[in-house]
């Protein structure tokens, strides 16, 4: 019985820290906004954007934004344009980006009261 | 039946009735209605965009409240929080579900959603999304 409870405490404690080596790097802000320079081409500010098939990132979920780059980087989301930019960011690079237009004051928003 | 009938035939009355200047301003604002008709009739004609009626678009995405709907909602496995779509940009919605379909982007929820979608249905459900304002 205590012996099959701690080969589960030991099994979890594996996961657990196989969980946190690839989790996601930490987003910072302020690097996130300097490198967003070449989004801005397309996405402006992150609510004006330069054309409507171009999304708002502006106040979107990082979490989701990490996804998205990181699937833009993979191809497993393909889009000619967003390959091109993803191709070279790293892991911190993407976490950045995320931070920083998710941080930024947006028009977005989920669809939370307007459920009929 | 009887409805119409009565419709035709109040009609021809009601325009003789009007002074000559009212009659003039519905001659013209016929003019302006087969205009628009012509011009709409155009943009729906060309395939790329076809043109979204926001009020049916309204009921198609009752749907999309399930999950874009709760705040902070987030997907099973990877975990992340699904984005917030109301207020997002027309053709990027139009884009997004398109790709869906055709399988540039794989969600199995959303694939399955875009593929129960036909063209206008999509450019609807984008013309209601695009014009929410958050509440």
């Amino acid at each position: 019985m205590t012996r099959t409870a701690l080969r589960t405490a030991f099994l979890a404690t594996g996961l657990l820290a196989a969980g946190l080596a690839t989790a996601s790097p930490q987003g910072n802000v302020t690097a996130g906004q300097k490198k967003a320079q070449p989004c801005a081409a397309c996405h402006g500010d992150g609510n004006k954007t330069l054309d409507a098939t171009y999304p708002k990132l502006a106040g979107q979920y990082p979490d989701y934004l990490v996804k998205a780059l990181s699937e833009y980087r993979s191809g497993k989301r393909q889009n000619a344009i967003m390959a091109g930019q993803a191709k070279g960011l790293s892991d911190q690079d993407i976490a950045d980006l995320a931070a920083y237009f998710g941080s930024r004051a947006g028009g977005i928003h989920d669809l939370s009261g307007h459920q009929r | 039946m009887a409805h119409r009938a009565v419709y035709n035939f109040a009609l021809p009355s009601l325009a003789i009735a009007r002074p000559p200047d009212a009659l003039m301003t519905r001659c013209s604002l016929l003019l302006t209605n087969i205009l628009a008709a012509c011009l709409l009739s155009g943009l729906a004609a060309s395939p790329a965009f076809a043109k979204g009626d926001a009020a049916r678009g309204k009921t198609l995405a009752y749907t999309c409240t399930g999950c874009h709907g709760i705040v902070e909602y987030k997907n099973a496995y990877p975990s992340y929080r699904v984005p917030k779509i109301g207020g997002q940009n027309e053709g990027y919605i139009v884009a997004a579900l398109h790709d869906y379909k055709r399988g540039e982007r794989n969600h199995p929820t959303m694939t399955a959603q875009a593929r129960s979608f036909s063209d206008q249905d999509i450019a609807d459900i984008a013309a209601y999304l695009s014009g929410l304002k958050a509440k």
